[in-house]
């Protein structure tokens, strides 16, 4: 793991070629980097591979226009050439490596998709208000996926080039479903089995209908649990809305269960972020916390589906997230400086690219965009979709990012096909307007999908996109954070070393 | 660069020999979350750019006077680095998606030589 210089001008311990050895002032060549402004009166540069330089606000100005003196501005000189940002050669002599760290940039990409999500059922017994898709119904043959999708899901899984892939069964709510997992779990464990490759399960379950016999068949074939918990118990009941009003109970009763016979690592919890949660940053923690989680993921509600039709509920703007977001940092932060493990998700998800030269397989964060290329959706009723939100705007009826049929669709029509094409150029942001400039292009990614769905096309408008300001936000908070103390920078190495 | 403001719009009259019209789109492109953005060519030298205000909120004055030169010349810095670097980049992007079984150099004169790559040994 390589831990960046934070500040050039402060570093003094560099072994460098003695400052005579340089041309005079000006005399050097730019490589590509970009810039902004931080609000605590300081610039990041960051370069085409990620590193960066957290400097004087007027430094990007000096290096640009030749104004950086190597004598008088000798550490942050030599900086700037170690770091791959100016070169005293037109093609620099590392160039080799630089383009072996691009490449390790993104190497996600090298194994094709990993992540294949079964919507093993439509079915829940919740009426959570801000669930796009469940439907409470006891109509197995309707809403459950049936066998046959079940085996062609499969036999596509098994034909893509990654040799770890994930199987991730979604709702609805899974559980209700048990016996198509137990099926599904078995035969892809077979298939697998006949070609070498390594496949991980996963569960995403509220819980509430987990019985001891189901955890057993998870301890057999090894299989993730992950699970919704809101907060407090006011807060996850309030959000997640059930008939005797026991949700938070039954996922508390759960997670306990899944520790004990599965492991404390088998089972993780997801936060969604409702209008109401944005009031309680400190508590939504101090539950992770004393529950004995060693992360939580503070995310935001998505604005697809039924959700963008219920305002009052769900329509939050990002500012406050983004002010819930800080808070609950800030409070991680404290207990992490208090001597305690504790990891935000989304932040060690941005750190891992900030502070390492490696990429994140993390679907929502990526260009070229995670869909399809680390995704892909095989919906309850066999149609195939690029993402899971996108199966979520399909059932508003938009089909846009529907790939075709599991009953119709060979390999080569879902993962090449003209659809999968149609969507590429949209899904890298090296070429998208705004983000081709920012500085934080390297850390972020694109998401066409939410694009089309909030601002009605697949390129997007960054200046009211809400993917780029909740980024934008969480990146340059993360760059002051580094910046204002030794300690955090510390704290974040160890979340993203953990 | 003039600025010029009245209640709901901003006109900003900008030297076309100093900011491209690249430069101009970028960097009024940001702007177009609370403003209509318009462009006039006015002579062979100036472009005038119009600011609508869109938003519920006044135009902060003092404000957009000392952020919008700014934003220009950040804008400006960035081109120059783009325009300067481009075929370092593409060199870059190119050798690292090259083979890299192949055990022979990248052609360079694929990657375009504006640099004078060719001429280095
Ligand atoms: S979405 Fe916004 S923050 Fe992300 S790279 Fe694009 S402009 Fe930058």
């Amino acid at each position: 793991m390589i831990t960046l210089p934070v500040t050039g001008a402060e570093r003094k311990s560099r072994k460098f070629l003695d400052i005579s050895h340089y041309d005079h002032a000006g005399n050097y060549h730019l490589l590509p980097f970009r810039f902004v402004a931080l609000r605590n009166g300081r610039e990041v540069l960051v370069n085409e591979i990620g590193d960066f330089l957290i400097v004087d606000k007027g430094t990007a100005r000096r290096i640009i226009n030749r104004k950086l003196d190597p004598f008088e501005d000798s550490e942050l000189y030599a900086d700037l050439i170690a770091n791959f940002f100016i070169s005293q050669t037109r093609v620099p002599a590392l160039l080799e490596v630089i383009a072996t760290r691009y490449r390790t940039k993104k190497s996600f990409l090298d194994h094709f998709t990993a992540l294949h999500i079964f919507v093993i059922t439509l079915r829940c017994e919740h009426t959570c208000h801000y669930c796009q898709v469940s439907r409470v119904s006891e109509d197995k043959d309707t809403f459950d996926m049936g066998r046959t999708h079940i085996d062609k899901g499969i036999e596509l899984m098994m034909r893509s080039s990654n040799p770890h892939v994930t199987m991730e069964f979604q709702g609805g709510e899974a559980l209700l479903a048990f016996d198509q997992i137990m099926y599904a779990v078995q035969r892809a464990s077979a298939e697998s089995q006949k070609i070498g490759k390594q496949i991980s399960f996963v569960i995403c379950t509220n819980l509430a209908p987990l019985k001891k016999e189901m955890l057993d068949f998870c301890l057999k074939y090894k299989i993730i649990i992950s699970t919704s918990l809101d907060g407090p118990e006011f807060l996850h009941n309030k959000n997640r809305h059930k008939k005797r009003n026991d949700s938070y109970q039954l996922a508390i009763s759960g997670i306990r269960k899944c520790r004990e016979i599965l492991g404390n690592d088998a089972v993780s919890a997801l936060t969604t972020t409702s209008t109401l949660s944005l009031d309680y940053p400190h508590e939504i923690v101090g539950e992770y916390i004393n529950l004995g989680f060693n992360s939580i993921f503070l995310r935001p509600i998505s604005p697809f589906g039924f959700a963008v039709k219920n305002d009052r509920k769900n329509k939050y703007d990002t500012d406050r997230f983004l002010e819930f977001y800080k808070k609950g940092l800030d409070l991680i932060i404290e207990h992490n400086l208090n001597g305690n493990f504790f990891r935000e998700d989304y932040a060690s998800i941005i750190l891992k690219k900030i502070l390492s030269p490696f990429p994140v397989g993390y679907v929502d964060l990526q260009s070229p965009a995670g869909m399809i290329n680390n995704v892909i959706v095989f919906n309850y009723d066999g149609y195939i979709y690029a993402s899971d939100e996108a199966r979520m705007l399909a059932e508003m009826k938009d089909y846009t990012f529907q790939l075709g049929h599991l009953d119709t669709a060979g390999y080569e029509d879902i993962f090449y096909g003209e659809k999968a094409f149609s969507f590429a150029e949209s899904s890298v942001n090296e070429s998208l307007p705004g983000c081709s400039d920012c500085a934080f292009q390297t850390y972020c990614g694109s998401d066409p999908v939410l694009n089309h769905s909030t601002q009605g096309n697949l390129i997007g408008h960054r200046p009211t996109s809400v993917f780029c300001q909740k980024n934008m936000g969480i990146i340059s908070h993360l760059f002051e954070l580094i910046d204002s103390d030794e300690r955090i920078l510390k704290i974040f190495n160890n979340w993203i070393e953990n | 660069m003039k600025v010029k403001f009245d209640s709901d719009t901003v006109q900003i009259s900008i030297d076309k020999r100093i900011f491209s019209n690249k430069v101009i789109q970028k960097c009024f492109y940001w702007y177009t979350a609370d403003y209509t953005v318009d462009f006039e060519t006015v002579d062979e030298h100036f472009v005038s750019v119009t600011m609508t205000n869109k938003s519920q909120q006044e135009i902060d004055q003092v404000y957009l006077a000392q952020k919008i030169p700014q934003d220009l010349n950040d804008f400006l810095l960035r081109d120059i680095v783009q325009e300067e670097t481009r075929d370092i980049r593409a060199l870059i992007v190119a050798k690292a998606f090259a083979n890299f079984e192949q055990e022979e150099d990248f052609p360079l004169e694929q990657i375009g030589d504006s640099l004078g790559f060719n001429t280095i040994s």
